[in-house]
């Protein structure tokens, strides 16, 4: 008797345990309370508990119009006629069989066993009956988790894998409960499995299709690989698109400068959500092939990784310091979201010059050496000046924020251009450019140190000369500081151009 | 060269990218002329009197006639550039041909600069690079502290170390942002005597380093010496450096020209982000103009100006909005020259404005103002671009400012704006094209009559072949 019982105790427990992914009971669809007292065990319907026959797990319907034909029964009451067609096996992701459970725990047959697990809470009637609810289960299997769904839980106890469980539709494996982990803010970051077993609880609800969404080569990465697949699960992501977090790490401000070591030093890292055409976003060199050959190449129909978008074009580069993200799906299709990225910061255009001849960052990652001619040749194909620039940019060359001759020749370019158009001085001394000053010739020397090279866009070196030399007027032009020793070594040629015979009596080269 | 390799390699190793711009504009220009009035219809006594149009004319005593400036009639240049380059690798390992060449061409009136350069070379040379050394012969330039240099001859880079690299080059020079030879006509004709009359040639030589964090140092000397050797064209030393302090930044950058014994620039930048998005900035600069010494330019003793400038910018948290804001205040050296009260100091202000207004559009601003010696300038502009995919755009752009000249008559105003698109085609490339129109008033005695510009631009960019190195297609962007 005490055999029996501890058997039916097992039992029962086990029965229960085969619904735990129920968070209740499944309400009863068949009356069977109006039937306590036709039937009084459920073998009699149930028969394939017993036998292992799926096929009789439920009832067949000619089992209800044996006695719902429409006729007197023996009691002299009308049976109406029922249209009950059969039950619909549900399927499940359980890792259960009744008759395996019952032949373990010497309970075959039992119709209390039955009665341990499918009882409805509350209720103490006959055949008040219900799905078990996964409490029963947990009565008897040590379930080491807090909770049903908590990460510790040893899921493959009572579950199958998602693989495996092919009769599920993409409905009722979207209806899977999700583990509150899941819902953490960095989840994302640090969802790998890192042990086989945690690889065995992801695969319960996961499948590799489920990894595909973000993963750039799925296949590539064993834990993923070793999830399996499930047509369910793709019908049931079509249409959905990749979603990735950025890194607390990229918030950096100066992560654009420095996240290249980090990728050097474990492009595994990247790879989760990055493809080679992230990096080639911007790495448009080979400075940094090594490192981006080691993430994978996003393939037609998978997902692409994070989306870079390179600013167009130089009027983008320098005056946006923007960081913005595009609408995330197109139904129908993947499409991941789409992030654009500022490499430098506002105005470095502008101000670049200590990082491009020190080569921080490394400038050949992303442009080419002709990227500089493009500017600097003067002329370049690139606009580096906005359109208006013709009418206004004689001011701005007063101001010099900006050395002019860093791209442009200024006899070939600005003097030339000038002479062209009539503003270039002709060698004629006619005194009305210049402002009204009747003064200005006195006053024109302080205007010439302090815009010289402004002066030079206009004039040649002999407008000047016809004053400023021994063979003119003999007005000096050297400032209080002039070291004429130390030109004269340099060049004594330019000395020549004013003077006659050498000014600073002594030899040079 | 090129042939003589594609002979001898296996072909199948051999690839190639291939690519080229072409730009085309059409710019109407005004044009001023000198022109002369009997002194007896002038009005006004003394140099200065003023012609029966409004005009302001230079009366020289003794003379029965003023000179004076007035606007010439419009004209319309279309200067055409096209830009071939060409990258072509797999002769060996670590060996790759590279060039770049620019043809021009210009229809209309040939007021555009360097119309009379037809064809320029900004590079063709052969290298072969290891990953400890890397040697490149035949054109070649150098971008570096001191500015950019072509020229015709062999450079050297050694990597001593993962964080050191050393650079030597030299070779025939060509003028700076020009390629040619230092006797050019470009230059002869407008500078003729005197003029560089004589080629030169370059030696130059520079160690980096850097580190992990991003830090780096350059140190530069480069030499130009007239080939005759009776004398130095250039003498300069480049100090570049970028550190990094955690989150901050400073830069550094020194330019010495030992032939004058100037400093020509000498200035230091501290960033520091107060968030992804947002920073602020402190900036010194000591500036003196630099000329070579085939002119004589620099015994006219130039001097320059000392300059604070501070500002930050401002990106909100979703990256929408970013705002800059920046000013700054110089002083010049004393030009020991001249009798006048011109002034000797300067500032200037500006902000700008991006907002990503909708995930498609961008909308830009903003306003500047800079007012020192010789200029003022005040001018604002406002854009916004439809970008609706990666491959086509379109926007207006509308700008108006106004210009005042302390050293000549007047002041102007320009308002204008245009509409610009461009589309891609495909992976390989991409047409782009403008449209705009000013409109240019005068006043304050300004010699120039008022006029209207028009100017039109259309771009086509193509790139054929791969990007050496990775496994995937060309990308045009």
């Amino acid at each position: 008797m005490r055999r029996a019982t501890i058997a039916f105790f097992f039992a029962a427990v086990i029965l229960a345990g085969a619904a735990i992914s129920a968070r209740a009971q499944r309400p009863d669809s068949f009356p069977h309370l109006a039937h306590a007292k036709v039937f009084p065990a459920c073998t009699g319907c149930h028969s394939g508990v017993v036998s292992g026959d799926v096929a009789a797990l439920f009832p067949d319907p000619s089992t209800c119009s044996g006695c719902h034909d429409g006729m007197q029964n023996y009691e002299g009451r009308v049976l109406r006629r029922v249209a009950w067609r059969g039950a619909r096996y549900r399927a499940t992701n359980l890792a259960f069989s009744h008759t395996e459970h019952a032949r373990e725990t010497n309970t075959v047959g039992s119709t209390q066993a039955c009665v341990t697990c499918h009882q409805r809470a509350g209720t103490v009637e006959w055949m008040a009956v219900a799905g078990a609810a996964p409490a029963a289960c947990l009565a008897c299997h040590e379930h080491a988790a807090p909770a049903h769904l908590a990460d510790e839980a040893n899921c493959r106890t009572c579950h199958v894998p998602l693989a495996q469980a092919t009769a599920l539709t993409a409905g009722e494996i979207a209806a899977f409960p999700q583990p509150a982990s899941h819902e953490a803010t960095d989840f994302l970051f640090a969802h790998a499995p890192a042990e086989s077993a945690a690889v065995a609880r992801c695969a319960v609800c996961h499948t590799q299709e489920s990894c595909a969404r973000c993963h750039i080569d799925p296949a590539a990465t064993p834990s993923i690989a070793a999830l399996g697949r499930n047509a369910a699960v793709a019908l049931m992501l079509a249409g959905k698109g990749a979603r990735y977090p950025v890194p607390a790490t990229h918030a950096a401000a100066d992560f654009t400068i420095t996240h290249g070591a980090a990728a050097r030093g474990d492009p595994a890292t990247c790879s989760g959500c990055h493809a080679q055409a992230s990096c080639k976003t911007c790495h448009l060199q080979i400075g940094a092939r090594a490192t981006i050959a080691k993430l994978p190449v996003a393939k037609p129909g998978g997902a692409q990784g994070v989306q870079l978008r390179s600013a167009p074009d130089l009027f983008f580069a320098l005056l946006s310091a923007v960081a913005f993200r595009a609408p995330a799906t197109t139904p129908g299709r993947v499409r991941p979201e789409l992030w654009a990225v500022r490499v430098h910061t506002p105005g470095f255009a502008r101000k670049h010059q200590a990082s491009a001849s020190s080569n921080a960052p490394n400038c050949g990652s992303c442009h080419q050496k002709s990227y500089c001619a493009d500017c600097h040749d003067g002329a370049g194909k690139l606009r580096y000046h906005p359109a208006d620039f013709v009418q206004g940019h004689g001011a701005q060359a007063y101001g010099r924020e900006q050395d002019c001759a860093a791209c442009h020749n200024t006899e070939a370019f600005c003097l030339t251009c000038h002479q062209n158009l009539g503003l270039g001085s002709t060698g004629i001394r006619n005194g009305a450019v210049h402002n009204q000053s009747a003064n200005w010739l006195i006053d024109h020397g302080q205007a010439a140190r302090l815009s010289l090279p402004n002066c030079v866009s206009c004039h040649k070196q002999a407008d000047c000369i016809r004053c400023h030399s021994t063979l003119g007027w003999g007005v000096n032009p050297h400032g209080p500081n002039f070291d004429a020793d130390r030109m004269s070594s340099a060049n004594m040629q330019i000395c020549y151009y004013c003077h006659v015979g050498n000014p600073v009596g002594k030899r040079t080269r | 060269m090129l042939t003589a390799l594609l002979a001898v390699s296996p072909a199948a190793a051999q690839e190639f990218r291939f690519g080229g711009t072409t730009v085309g504009q059409v710019i109407q220009l005004p044009t001023l002329i000198l022109d002369s009035v009997p002194l007896s219809s002038t009005t006004g006594t003394g140099s200065y009197r003023q012609t029966p149009d409004g005009h302001v004319a230079w009366c020289q005593s003794g003379f029965a006639y003023c000179l004076y400036q007035r606007s010439g009639a419009t004209i319309t240049t279309a200067p055409l550039t096209q830009d071939l380059e060409l990258n072509a690798w797999g002769f060996g390992q670590g060996l790759r041909f590279y060039g770049q060449v620019r043809f021009r061409a210009t229809g209309g009136d040939q007021a555009w600069p360097l119309a009379a350069q037809t064809v320029s070379t900004t590079a063709v040379y052969l290298e072969y690079d290891r990953p400890a050394f890397r040697a490149r012969l035949g054109r070649q330039f150098t971008q570096n502290g001191l500015g950019y240099y072509n020229y015709d001859g062999l450079s050297a880079l050694w990597r001593a170390a993962p964080w050191v690299d050393i650079d030597l080059y030299g070779g025939g020079a060509l003028l700076e942002a020009l390629n040619a030879p230092y006797t050019a006509t470009l230059v002869t004709s407008v500078e003729n005597p005197p003029a560089p009359n004589d080629n030169a040639w370059l030696l130059g030589a520079r160690v980096r380093t850097h580190d992990r964090s991003g830090s780096s140092f350059s140190a530069l000397f480069q030499l130009i010496d007239r080939n005759d050797n009776r004398g130095l064209y250039s003498e300069r030393l480049a100090l570049n450096g970028v550190g990094r302090w955690g989150p901050s930044t400073i830069t550094g950058d020194v330019q010495a020209d030992f032939a004058t014994g100037a400093f020509n620039l000498a200035q230091a930048r501290g960033q520091y982000p107060v968030a992804r998005q947002s920073g602020v900035f402190l900036e010194a600069r000591h500036f003196v103009p630099y000329f070579e010494l085939w002119s004589i330019w620099s015994v006219f003793s130039p001097v320059g100006y000392n300059e604070l400038t501070g500002g930050g910018y401002w990106g909100s948290p979703a990256g929408a909005v970013a705002v800059q804001l920046a000013g700054g205040f110089r002083t010049y050296q004393n030009a020991d020259a001249g009798t006048g009260d011109l002034r000797s100091s300067g500032w200037r202000i500006g902000a700008d404005l991006t907002w990503q207004a909708a995930p498609a559009l961008m909308v830009r601003g903003g306003y500047h103002y800079d007012i020192g010696p010789g200029a003022a300038e005040s001018e604002g502009s406002l854009s916004a671009r439809w970008e609706p995919n990666e491959r086509v755009y379109a926007g207006l752009f509308g700008t108006a400012f106004q210009t005042a000249y302390e050293y000549q008559q007047g002041y102007g105003t320009v308002i204008g704006g245009g509409v610009t698109a461009g589309v891609k085609l495909e992976e390989w490339g991409r047409v782009a094209a403008d449209v705009a129109e000013y409109s240019n008033t005068y006043g304050g005695n300004a010699p120039q009559s008022d006029w209207e510009q028009f100017r039109a631009s259309l771009r086509f960019e193509f790139v054929l072949g791969r990007e050496p190195g990775y496994t995937g297609a060309g990308v045009v962007r």
